[in-house]
Formats: C-alpha cells, structure tokens, sequence
C-alpha cells in the first residue's frame, strides 16, 4: 500500500498554441497531510487538479493517487476521492437535497442517510428543499463540498473550498477540514487564495509560477523562510537611524500608511528587542512604536513570486 | 444499485425536474392539433371562411379530408418536427451540463462516463419515443373527433408503422446532436448542428439522393415527398444506423479522452 496519497511524476501539459501550463511538476503529498497548492492566476493550479483527476491528459509525465495511476478508467480509484473543481456547481433546477442525492447514486454510496447526515454537517437543513439555483453563493459552496464528501473520501481534492463563504463558514470548514485530517486521516489537496486561511490550515505548502512548482515548504520550514523584522517608529527617524547606525545595527527605511518606519533584520536586534529601545532611549529618540513583524504567507508568497519574475526578466 | 441503474435514475430524476422536455412534449402536440385544423378546413372551406379559420381568397392544395392525407401529415410532423424538437430534447439532456458546469461532478467519478452517455442517449430515446406514441394517439383521437372519412385499419397500421419507424429513426440519428454538444460544450453546437442537417436533408432529397441521406430517410419514410422521391430501402436504413453507431462511438470517445476545461 502506497504511503503517499498523490505523487506526480514529471508531470506536464502543454495546451494547443505553445501553452506550457504543467511543467514537469513532480509532488508528493503523504497520507493524512493537508497541502496547499498556492500561485497566482493562470500559475497552472486548476490544469494541475484537473490532471490529478483525469480530466485532462497530461502532455509528458503522469499522477498517480494511493499508488495507482490516473486515467479515464481510474472509476474505482474515484471511490476514494472527492473534489471540488474550480467554481462550485449544482444543478439549479433540483433541490439541494436532489443534488447531494444525485451525488449520493452516482458515487454508489447505498446509505441514504449519508444525503441527511451531509446536509446537516454542512448546516444546509434550512435550504435542503430549495432549488440549487435560488440559494446563495456560500451556500452553493456548502453544497459542493457537501458532495465531495458525501462517500466519506480518504482524498480530497478542493479548489478554492472557502469560495464564497462568510467568515463564520470560513472557520467552520477549515475546522471540518482539520477534524477530517486529524481524525480519520483524511489527506487534503487544496488550492487557495486566501493565503491566511492557508496559513492556519495546511501542513504542507507548494509554491506554482508559471507552471512550475518553485518551493515546497512544510510548517516548520515556512516559519524558518519567512521574513523577521523589528520595527521601529520614532518621532525624529533620522535621529534615530543614525543612532542606530552607530551601534553597527543596519536599519532600512520603510513607509507605511504614510508613517516613517525604521526595520531592523538584524539577529540582535530580533533577539533583544529592549536592548534597542534603551540604546534608542539613551540616544534622546525614543521609539513610538516596537513591534517584531513575521512576514505573512501572502507576503512570502507576493516575495518570491516577485523574485522569481525579476530573475526571469 | 448497479451504476447503470444509478446514472439512469438520476438522469431521470434531472429530465423530470426540468421544463425542457416538457416543453419538447408541449410543443411536439401542435403537430396534431395543426393537422387537425387543416382537415377540418379541407373538410368544408366555406364554413372554414365563414367561421374565419380561412381567408376568403385563400386556396388549400394540401389534398383532402380523409385518414390516409391526415396520416401522412401526422408522419411529416413526427419526421421533420422531431428533427428539431428531439435536437432540443438532446442539446439539453447533454449540453446543459456544460453550461452549467455540473460535467465536473460526472467525470472523475465510480460511476463511468460511457455509463453517463449511455444513460442520457435511454433518457432521450425513452422520452422521444414516449413524445411520439403521445403525438400519435393525440392525432387519432382528433382524427376520430373531427370524423375523418377514409379510414382502413390496414392502412392505418402501414401508416403508423412508418411513422414510428421514422420517429424511431430520428431519436436514433440525435446521437450526431450528442456528440456536437460535447465539442461544442453547450447547446449552440448541437442546435446548428440540427438546423444544418435539415437543410440538406430537404437539398439532397430534391437532388434524388434522399433515400442514402441519413438525416432525409426518416422523413422519405413517414411519407414526405410522397412518390416524387425514391423510396427508402434496407440500403437506407442501413446508412442511417452506421451513422448513429459512429455518432455514439464518437460521443462516447470524446467524454472518455478529451480534455474537460469547462
């Protein structure tokens, strides 16, 4: 038995008219881990899910999910597997409890209570009689992810699973998503916008530019990569930069929401944060504001995207 | 449940909930109810004038009012409405999934995507023909309303076989409309598909070559045309079922292997 829910092997497509969407992306993501799949728009996340899938033929490479290889024939693997792709979808002119019914069959689920018990985990009882097309965007997200695990999959696959949601729906499904993981291990594949969301989520976290997956980081190393700064506010910055410089610390200027800020990345200054605001003290420039800042997911990402376009050009 | 059983009951469950086929069913009726008014007109056109059915200059060719003129007019109906209308029916059954976007649940999915296509291909045939036995028993009993004269059980029989055969033949060659709203991911492809096939239907079938035209037999069988045309043999047929086995094999090949990007 394979230890690893998905592994891709050099996997590529390349679309009509020189299109490289897919390049040579070789992932592994274990059982029971939550990864994210991060990158910008057109970056090749959805081409990469829908690969995963079968839904589209890979150019070069292939997928394979719990050891097996994915075609269009993979129907017994898809037992094990559930998705959300892109928007979420139903059809409008069958009730909720229709549409989870219709899943219900054709993912040969033969306990009915399953629709029931679904459509109260997702909190949808108070919809469940109502056409698809008349409840709202965060509740047509329910929906979808409501049939995606409807057959209790050991994978998920979802695009976008916060699509829509109000902030309470946000924190209801990341907790769901983290019980499923945690208490049945559950591995989740997720792609996500919302990179804090990400951040509180996922165990895992691939970086795709253009098509390639440029870094892969677990939890720990995130926080080893990410960005360290001491911020410093004064109300005289130049006093206090050039008291700074003169303790051999490197202070960079920085202006924020039209404030001046000074940063300091250096391991003393992050390591004894009350030292500089003695030595700022001393120097007749105290300092209005001193705050340690971590870099966010979003601002890593925003990072190395930016480094990578400005290695391209 | 059996996954054909499931792809069957749900494709059921969604042409149920739906207006469209309803709308198939409702529209299919004017058929008879058209023919009907013709015969009651042909029957006596000064009445016809009187009550205003009729305009007071105007002069109907289509023949007389008797059972073998009104059952071939049922037969064009059924041949060359069902062109368009079972079209339609089929646009709908698949291309509404592109439209809607729900392909994605159909895909990567235990239940297969040729038991899917096979699934809808029963829904339309079992709706289309349910459409056809309607529009025939509608059009007898307004027949036997009106009291057409002329009526022969054994040319009734012929007429209706012919019918069917046509009606049957028509929801076959749907299986063409199948395949155009998959590559064409909607019903704009399916539809342009349906309107240019019965263009040539009708250009092929002034050209004499109707009777070898997939699209033009049905109609040449219902009677359309009448003996101005060559009638359709075995040949014929023949022609129409490779057409439908190809359209379905083609259909069936497009959800297994093409990319879905929708």
């Amino acid at each position: 038995m394979s230890e690893l829910a998905i592994a891709t092997h050099e996997l590529t497509k390349r679309y009509r008219g020189d299109v490289l969407a897919v390049d040579r992306v070789d992932l592994r993501v274990a059982r029971g881990e939550i990864y994210a799949f991060l990158g910008l728009n057109g970056a090749g996340k959805s081409t990469m899910i829908r690969m995963l899938l079968g839904m589209i033929r890979p150019t070069a490479g292939y997928a394979e999910l719990f050891g097996e290889r994915v075609g269009t024939g993979s129907t017994g693997l898809w037992r094990r597997v559930g998705h959300l792709v892109e928007s979420a979808t139903a059809y409008p002119d069958l009730s909720v409890r229709d549409n989870l019914e219709v899943a219900c069959r054709l993912a040969g689920v033969e306990d009915h209570q399953a629709v029931e018990a679904m459509i109260e985990r997702l909190a949808l009882e108070q919809y469940a009689d109502r056409r698809a097309g008349t409840v709202s965007l965060g509740n047509l997200q329910r929906l979808a992810l409501a049939r995606a695990l409807l057959h209790e999959p050991e994978l998920l696959v979802l695009d976008e699973p916060a699509n829509g949601l109000d902030p309470a729906g946000v924190i209801e499904i990341r907790e769901l998503l983290r019980s499923l993981a945690r208490d049945r291990g559950v591995t989740v594949f997720m792609s996500s916008h919302i990179l804090g969301e990400v951040d509180q989520l996922a165990t895992r976290i691939g970086i795709v530019h253009r098509g390639r997956l440029i870094e892969e980081l677990d939890s720990v190393a995130l926080e080893r990569h990410r960005d360290r700064r001491l911020e410093i506010g004064a109300r005289d910055p130049e006093a206090a930069e050039r008291a700074l410089r003169a303790a051999g610390l490197a202070p960079a200027r920085r202006s924020v929401a039209g404030t001046e800020l000074l940063e300091l990345r250096d391991a003393r200054a992050l390591e004894a944060p009350d030292e500089i605001a003695r030595l700022l003290v001393a120097a007749g420039v105290p300092p209005t504001h001193l705050a340690l800042a971590r870099e966010s997911l979003e601002e890593h990402f925003i990072r190395l995207t930016a480094e990578i376009a400005g290695a391209a050009a | 449940m059996s996954p054909f059983r499931a792809a069957l009951t749900t494709e059921f469950l969604k042409a149920r909930h739906s207006r469209v086929p309803w709308g198939v069913a409702v529209g299919f009726s004017i058929a008879p109810l058209v023919g009907g008014l013709f015969m009651i007109i042909l029957k006596d056109p000064d009445a016809a004038r009187s009550l205003g059915l009729l305009g007071t200059k105007a002069q109907l060719t289509a023949g007389t009012a008797d059972w073998p003129t009104y059952l071939n007019l049922l037969g064009q109906a059924v041949a060359i409405g069902g062109a368009i209308l079972f079209a339609f029916l089929t646009a709908w059954v698949f291309g509404r999934e592109f439209v809607d976007r729900t392909v994605r649940g159909l895909l990567a999915n235990p239940t297969s995507r040729t038991t899917i296509v096979v699934a809808k291909y029963i829904v339309i045939a079992t709706w289309g023909l349910a459409i056809s036995v309607w529009v025939i028993a509608l059009g007898l009993s307004i027949g036997a309303l009106i009291g057409l004269p002329g009526w022969s059980t054994d040319d009734a029989l012929r007429a209706l076989e012919g019918i069917g055969l046509a009606a049957a033949l028509t929801i076959a060659l749907q299986a063409a409309t199948a395949f155009f709203a998959g590559v064409g991911r909607g019903y704009i492809a399916p539809l342009a598909w349906a309107v240019l096939m019965f263009a040539a239907s009708q250009v092929l079938a002034v050209l004499g070559w109707g009777a070898w035209f997939p699209w033009s037999v049905p109609a040449i069988l219902a009677g359309a045309g009448g003996t101005a045309v060559e009638p359709v043999t075995v040949g014929g047929v023949t022609m129409v079922m490779m057409a439908v086995v190809a359209a379905m094999g083609a259909t069936i090949a497009w959800w297994e292997h093409a990319d879905q990007t929708g």
